[in-house]
Order: C-alpha cells, then sequence, then structure tokens
C-alpha cells in the first residue's frame, strides 16, 4: 500500500501560486467548457438525503463527485445558517466539505480542519502523496503551471479562468494547462489536484 | 395529583419532504424541539394503486444519534436497512429504530397497498439519544397492535395504547435510550380519560384528527398542545371520535446539532456522520421487494 502522509496547516502561503507573469498569461489558452453541478437538494430534518454520483464525461475518472446537498438549519426553511454540503471521493478516500455563512470543514478519514469565512488569512488544504484539495475564499489572482490535473469547482460567487467567467456551481477541468484564475469577493472555490 | 397546565397549542405547517408533502407539528419557528422529542410528521396519503413499493415511501438514507419511530395508523409500512432487517408493520403498530452508531433504511408502503391502492397514515417522531447512546449499535423494535397494551377507560370510550414507558401500571414493551412514555389514544365520542405522566418528563399531545378538550383547553386536527412540568395529570374528554398521541420524556439537557437525517451533539459530529455514510460504514441497503 502506498503511504500516504496527510498535510494540513494554514498560511499565507497561496496554493500553487506562482508570481503572475506576463509569459505566463500570454501562453494561458481560452477554456472552452465550463459545465454545472447540479443545484443543490434542500431537506427538511428527514429529507431524503442518499449519495448520488453525478455522470458527467467532463469529470475526470480519478474523482467521484456527489450532487450536492442543503440540510436547512431550523427544519424548515432556508437560512443562512444551513449546511451546504460538497462531496467527493478521491480514489477510495471519502471527502465532505461543509459550509455556512460562517465556516468552511473539510473532513476525510484521519484528518478534519475548520476554518472561518471571516478570516481571509486562513486556508484550507488537503494533501496526500497523489492528490491536494484546497478550499480558497480569499480575494486573489491564482497562476497555476504543474505538471498535474486539476478541477475547479465554484460552489459560491464568481471568478474567471483564464477569462472565461465561472458562476456558482460551474467547474472546468485542466490537464497540463497554464491557468490563470481571479476570483470575485465573496467567492468560495475548492480545488482538485492530481499529480501526473 | 395536579393537572399540568398548558403553554401553548400550536398548528400543523405543511413541509415538503422529497416530494412527500407532510403536516409538521415540530419543530416550530419558535420551538425547535421539546427535549427530547425533535420531530414530528404526520404523513396522511392515498396510495392510487397499481405502482411498485419502489415508486413510493422514502428510499434508502441513513441515520445516525437518535430514534426515528413510525406509528402507523393506515396500511402498512415496509422497512428494509442495511443491517438485513426487512419486515412490514400494519395499523396499530410501531417501529422504533434506535439507529446508534448508523444505519441505512427505507420505509415504503407495502406491496399490497402500491399494487390494490388504499389508504396510508403514519406519524413519525424523532427522539433524541443521551450522548452516551448515540454511538451504540443500531437496534430495530418492531411492535403489532397485539403486542402493544391498552388501558381502556371506565367509560369504555377510550383506549390508551401504552408503547414505551410505564402508566396505571402498564408496562409499554418498547426500550427507549432515555426515560419516555408515549401512547396513543383513540377515543369514540364523549370519552373521558385521565392521563398519568410524570411531572419532570416534557410532555406533548398531539391530535391527528377529531375535537377533544384537554385539561379544559379545545384542541383539533393536527393540532398540538405543549405542557408545563407543574402537573402529572392531565384530563382528556373527546367530544367526537378522536386519535391522539402523547409524547412525553425526561429531557436530556445536552446539545443538539441536527441536519438532515443525523442528530449529534456538535457540528464535527454532524461531519463525521456524513462522512461515515459516504464510506460505506453506515452499510448499504440493497431493497427488495419479492
Amino acid at each position: 500500500m502506498k503511504r500516504r502522509s496527510f498535510i494540513a496547516y494554514s498560511s499565507l502561503t497561496a496554493i500553487g501560486v506562482l508570481v503572475c507573469q506576463s509569459g505566463i498569461l500570454a501562453t494561458a489558452k481560452p477554456i472552452a467548457n465550463a459545465v454545472q453541478l447540479p443545484e443543490a437538494l434542500s431537506h427538511v430534518r428527514h429529507g431524503n438525503y442518499g449519495l448520488k454520483a453525478i455522470k458527467n464525461h467532463f469529470l475526470p475518472k480519478w474523482i467521484k463527485v456527489f450532487e450536492p446537498h442543503r440540510f436547512l438549519e431550523n427544519g424548515f426553511e432556508s437560512t443562512e445558517n444551513d449546511l451546504q454540503l460538497f462531496q467527493f471521493d478521491l480514489e477510495n478516500q471519502s471527502l465532505v466539505l461543509g459550509y455556512n455563512n460562517e465556516s468552511i470543514s473539510l473532513i476525510s478519514e484521519g484528518f478534519q480542519k475548520e476554518i472561518s469565512l471571516h478570516n481571509s488569512d486562513q486556508k484550507l488544504r488537503f494533501e496526500t502523496d497523489t492528490y491536494q484539495v484546497s478550499v480558497i475564499n480569499k480575494l486573489e489572482s491564482l497562476a497555476i503551471e504543474t505538471k498535474q490535473e486539476h478541477v475547479l469547482f465554484v460552489l459560491k460567487g464568481k471568478a474567471s479562468a483564464n477569462n472565461k467567467r465561472l458562476v456558482e456551481r460551474d467547474f472546468v477541468h485542466f490537464k497540463n494547462e497554464n491557468i490563470n484564475v481571479e476570483l470575485s469577493e465573496n467567492t468560495l472555490v475548492i480545488l482538485v489536484s492530481k499529480t501526473v | 395529583m395536579a393537572n399540568r397546565t398548558i403553554k401553548k397549542i400550536y398548528n400543523s405547517q405543511k413541509v415538503n419532504m422529497g416530494g412527500i408533502i407532510l403536516d409538521q407539528p415540530l419543530p416550530q419557528r419558535d420551538m425547535d424541539s421539546l427535549d427530547p422529542v425533535l420531530l414530528i410528521h404526520h404523513w396522511n396519503d392515498k396510495v392510487k394503486g397499481g405502482q411498485h413499493p419502489s415508486e413510493l415511501g422514502v428510499g434508502p438514507h441513513p441515520h445516525r444519534g437518535f430514534s426515528p419511530v413510525t406509528f402507523i395508523f393506515k396500511g402498512g409500512v415496509h422497512h428494509q436497512d442495511s443491517s438485513g432487517i426487512s419486515g412490514v408493520i400494519y395499523e396499530g403498530g410501531t417501529q422504533w429504530m434506535n439507529s446508534g452508531r448508523g444505519i441505512v433504511h427505507s420505509e415504503r408502503p407495502n406491496k399490497e397497498l402500491a399494487a390494490e391502492g388504499g389508504d396510508f397514515e403514519l406519524i413519525q417522531f424523532w427522539v433524541n439519544s443521551p450522548a452516551v447512546s448515540k454511538m451504540n449499535p443500531y437496534h430495530y423494535q418492531p411492535l403489532t397492535k397485539e403486542q402493544t397494551p391498552v388501558i381502556v377507560s371506565d367509560d369504555k370510550k377510550v383506549q390508551v395504547a401504552v408503547v414505551a414507558g410505564e402508566t396505571e401500571n402498564v408496562k409499554g414493551p418498547i426500550t427507549s435510550t432515555s426515560p419516555m412514555l408515549t401512547m396513543r389514544i383513540e377515543a369514540a365520542a364523549g370519552g373521558k380519560k385521565t392521563l398519568h405522566v410524570p411531572s419532570n418528563f416534557n410532555c406533548l399531545i398531539y391530535v391527528l384528527d377529531g375535537k377533544a378538550r384537554v385539561n379544559g383547553q379545545a384542541i383539533s386536527d393536527k393540532q398540538m398542545i405543549i405542557f408545563n412540568n407543574d402537573g402529572n395529570t392531565i384530563d382528556f374528554e373527546s367530544e367526537t371520535a378522536t386519535r391522539a398521541i402523547v409524547l412525553s420524556g425526561e429531557p436530556i439537557n445536552e446539545p443538539i446539532v441536527s441536519y438532515g437525517p443525523f442528530v449529534m451533539n456538535s457540528q464535527q459530529e454532524i461531519m463525521e456522520a456524513i462522512r461515515d455514510y459516504q464510506a460505506g460504514k453506515l452499510g448499504v441497503l440493497e431493497e427488495k421487494f419479492s
């Protein structure tokens, strides 16, 4: 069994960020496809919660993403305190991202971390030998140039990737490409990367 | 002996549970729960017939940390779960599930009802488990109507079925994770019965249908009365034929974090429940409809 190492930290270090250079931006290709996740299913207490994998050929085979859900906090109508879920599997690892207006929490076997949405200095990152998961809610630009495959999900707000506008629920898949990602205010994205 | 005074009367509100429209007396906007009772759903419907049971009811879903309890009033409910249990309980019966550390189950009208059509009515209520019991092994307790002891009023018009707990020397067969007294009332018009509920128990009565007076207060269809804990008796008088349930229990007094099908003591424990479900640790249910 491959040895896995789990690294979790909060720091000012941006994830996979290189200094933006005109050379990088000039070689960034326009993105053709941004695909949408389905709308989250809302649940009163009880509800019909079950996991259904999203079948979409724009998702790489190494990630299984489930339809998103929203648990109503008061049990009968939607409020800012609802728990929104983004759940996915990376091979045999189950990861759950839970968030509301106050905080984001990422959990997997042997790993759990929560950060405040109001503290832009905090970042949330999960890493193994093969995969990296980064949850970003800070207004910033990212230029990613690595020999990796990435899937970027916009969970909340707006972003742009290589000048392609992305809105809530959009996701894009990149492979060995230079990407320039810019986040708008009050945006939450998750970047899932695989070393190829 | 002293009658409990009435704290408040609530009307049920309609909620959409995954496409199923239910009456929900609890929670309310100003009352999230009545410790240890977390939720009451009243589902009353007509099954049209000519259907497969997989098209009806609630498919496989998980639970952890509390007991979902179903009182069946009309029709039959087929329960299947990831531990391998499969069984139907019919009207007058109870399905009491201590979900403990977790289970995946489905609850649907039985196959005959799906095929032939008919009335389908149940109440599901949720009973919180104390923290020490939340990760216990799963335990399912089915109870038929015949297995449920009944107290009959002196005027023979009020029948009180005792499901869990003890009253008037009658003990309900169900084992709950904390002290409770739960009863089902079926009354003809003009019936009278004094109910005995320990004064330290939180207590409510929910009327499915009919008109009654409870300690002199009028109550009718789909209303819920919440009592103060200042007495140990409740006078019940049915003006018309009335069906009601009495839910009471010793308050657990612990933090409650409730999202979807999970009830735990912290947000972290909720996230762990979701992760464990996703990883298959609560089991997998492949339904069978033979």
